[in-house]
């Protein structure tokens, strides 16, 4: 008898009558979604942009202070192309100074951002840039997490889905906060 | 008894001065929990729908382990199945030799503590990386995580900076953690680029979408699985839950739980492996049935490891996780422990008040102090008994019963010269270091109560 079925034999041997999937039942009515999306990423560290159509690319410009700027963003594509190759992830003149993407949507209850291979183009580019810069439009914030796994689930499926919830932290020596622990040092988000 | 979780607290207790520093560092996390469960309109409701998904998960495991497994393999992931410590490790260093890695970057991963892993992978000739920043600190200490969330809590910068300076060369006594993170990240990235494999724990599995979701606030964990061409998941087969919307609601308690965070930084859903990319998700039992098969602990196997317990247990705040010879420590460590060896940890479940703070924490409602409480009836009808403690026992049965002895027992006290009683001679006394004394034997009083109460009385 292999493992698997070793394991399943024991655990059907005891398992018992199966309960009912419970009902979850946990959403409430949010407003001010906006309000509390920006008080909880700027709470943590991650520096919120309100900005329209128009002046989003003035925005991207201003923060990025002339890093070197790539995008996955389709209509920024021309203007910040992507050079970044994943075969050759850690070469450094590929690395984007500054990457800046879309997140289909946001989490108003923990300022996270829902970003797939969709939105991302490569997987580690959500975490080895210096800085990102994440664009949202502001009617997609949902208030919690049972309204968020609610749309992923009506998405295609992805590949790869990643909740970012501001730039890489660690608070590993001594509780002290230290941004940038492995990922990015910095998060923007500039709402539509 | 050497190891017994007694003595092993009696060096942090009383070697050091970091039992207040310690017990406020944790408390620290459990103030910015209660924080966090302010912002949740309905938290309590949020916990036991939480208990009562994993108790759903857990009367249908055997169905959900296989639609996990039939899904994930559906989006391209192999599936293997460990039994115990010894296969999971087996199994790993067969994926890594059949994909010619030679070494490894690792994130936080628990079940590998459990299971080995590292000292085994090193002994085959595998060089292994621990990527999170406290785990790397540990693993260059080559100590063992003292938290599960936090694993180098029980350690102050200027050690830390005392490591790095050996192990790194980093300026001798710069203790900024600014700046020993920063050499840190910089080591670790040459660290990622050289390796050529990725193995990581796994928060949850999800069955209906045959997905894994890691959580961490580094990012490490992403580091190795987007850029190595071989990656693996090591779960604990509890780790289950049926779909998104269940997912939904363990997303909402863990970091809050935890560190007291309204999320972990990054939450990663691995599905699909990247193209030319071999990825495996072994499934390991380790005692895992045992722990279901038995009625009364069965609830133990809700655990979502958040640490929890352990940021508000009284015992482990001021004993340190290091105290507790068992991978994972506190509260729900001393619970799992026996069922690795009754007899080798059969003190832990007594490295508890009872207080049933834990219970008022965790995230999904198990009764830790029940438990605790239940393994004490257990381990002392199906262990040996300690000597001393089993003649201690019987001579205060034999007082408690008889009150001529009792009065007679206390009245012996009295006469034992007080220098004796708060000497060195009596080991309930604690000296510290420094000469000062931790713990003093109180003076005793010249009557006992009933005496002062009876002569009172008889004044009045």
């Amino acid at each position: 008898m292999d493992s698997k079925e070793r394991i399943l034999s024991s655990l059907k041997n005891v398992v018992g009558e199966p309960l009912p999937r419970p009902e979850i039942n946990l959403q409430y009515k949010t407003e001010a979604l906006t309000e509390i999306f920006i008080g909880v990423a700027e709470a943590s560290g991650t520096e919120v942009f309100l900005a329209t159509g128009d002046t989003v690319a003035e925005t991207i410009e201003t923060w990025s202070k002339g890093g070197n700027i790539q995008s996955s963003v389709p209509a920024l594509q021309k203007k910040y192309p992507l050079v970044f190759d994943e075969q050759v992830p850690f070469e450094k003149d590929k690395m984007p100074g500054i990457f800046v993407t879309e997140a289909s949507f946001g989490v108003a209850e923990n300022a996270a951002l829902w970003l797939t291979d969709h939105e991302l183009s490569s997987r580690l580019l959500a975490f080895i840039p210096e800085r990102i810069i994440v664009l949202l439009k502001a009617d997609t914030l949902v208030p919690t997490m049972h309204e968020a796994y609610e749309n992923i689930g009506a998405e295609p499926p992805f590949g790869f889905g990643l909740f970012m919830a501001g730039a890489s932290k660690t608070a590993d020596i001594e509780q002290t906060l230290v941004k940038g622990a492995q990922g990015a040092k910095e998060l923007a988000v500039i709402l539509y | 008894m050497k190891g017994t979780h007694a003595n092993l607290s009696k060096d942090f207790i009383t070697g050091s001065d970091k039992t207040d520093w310690h017990n406020n560092a944790l408390w620290f996390l459990r103030a910015k929990r209660d924080i966090q469960r302010d912002t949740i309109e309905d938290w309590e409701k949020l916990r036991s729908t939480a208990a009562a998904i994993k108790d759903h998960t857990l009367s249908r495991l055997p169905e959900y382990l296989q639609t996990f497994e039939e899904n994930a393999v559906k989006n391209g992931m192999q599936v293997h199945w460990a039994w115990d410590d010894k296969e999971l490790r087996e199994i790993t260093a067969k994926i890594l030799k059949d994909n010619n890695a030679r070494s490894v970057v690792k994130s936080k991963s628990m079940l590998t503590e459990e299971c080995g892993l590292n000292p085994y992978l090193e002994q085959e000739g595998f060089e292994v990386v621990d990527t999170d920043l406290g785990e790397r600190i540990v693993q260059l200490r080559k100590e063992h995580p003292s938290h599960i969330v936090v694993p180098a809590i029980h350690l102050k910068k200027e050690e830390v900076s005392d490591t790095f300076h050996e192990k790194m060369n980093t300026e001798k006594g710069n203790a900024s953690p600014d700046y020993l993170a920063s050499v840190a990240r910089e080591a670790l990235r040459k660290d990622f680029m050289k390796a050529d494999a990725a193995i990581t724990g796994v928060n949850f599995g999800v069955a209906e979408a045959g997905a894994v979701v890691v959580c961490t606030n580094e990012g490490n964990a992403d580091m190795g699985v987007h850029s190595k061409k071989t990656v693996i998941h090591c779960m604990g087969m509890e780790k289950l839950v049926p779909g998104y919307d269940e997912l939904a609601v363990f997303t909402r308690l863990l970091a809050r739980s935890a560190t007291g965070q309204p999320v972990t930084v990054f939450t990663s859903h691995y599905r699909k492996p990247r193209p030319e990319t071999t990825e495996h998700i072994i499934i390991v039992n380790n005692k895992r049935t045992d722990i279901f098969a038995d009625p009364e602990f069965r609830q133990a196997m809700r655990c979502i490891r958040c640490g929890a317990c352990m940021n508000t247990c009284p015992v482990y705040r001021r004993s340190g996780g290091h105290s507790y010879h068992h991978t994972v420590p506190g509260p729900i460590g001393s619970v799992l422990a026996p069922f690795y060896g009754k007899e080798k940890n059969k003190d832990l479940p007594f490295a508890s008040t009872l207080c049933g703070s834990c219970n008022n924490v965790c995230p999904v409602k198990i009764d830790l102090a029940g438990l605790l409480y239940r393994w004490r009836q257990k381990l002392t009808d199906e262990t040996s008994s300690d000597m001393s403690k089993k003649i201690g026992m019987e001579v205060g049965s034999k007082i408690l019963k008889s009150r001529k002895k009792y009065d007679l027992a206390g009245s012996v006290f009295r006469w034992v010269p007080k220098g004796l009683l708060q000497s060195g001679l009596n080991p309930w006394n604690v000296h510290l270091p420094d000469g000062r004394k931790g713990r003093v034997f109180p003076e005793v009083p010249k009557e006992s109560f009933r005496q002062w109460y009876k002569k009172n009385q008889e004044d009045s």
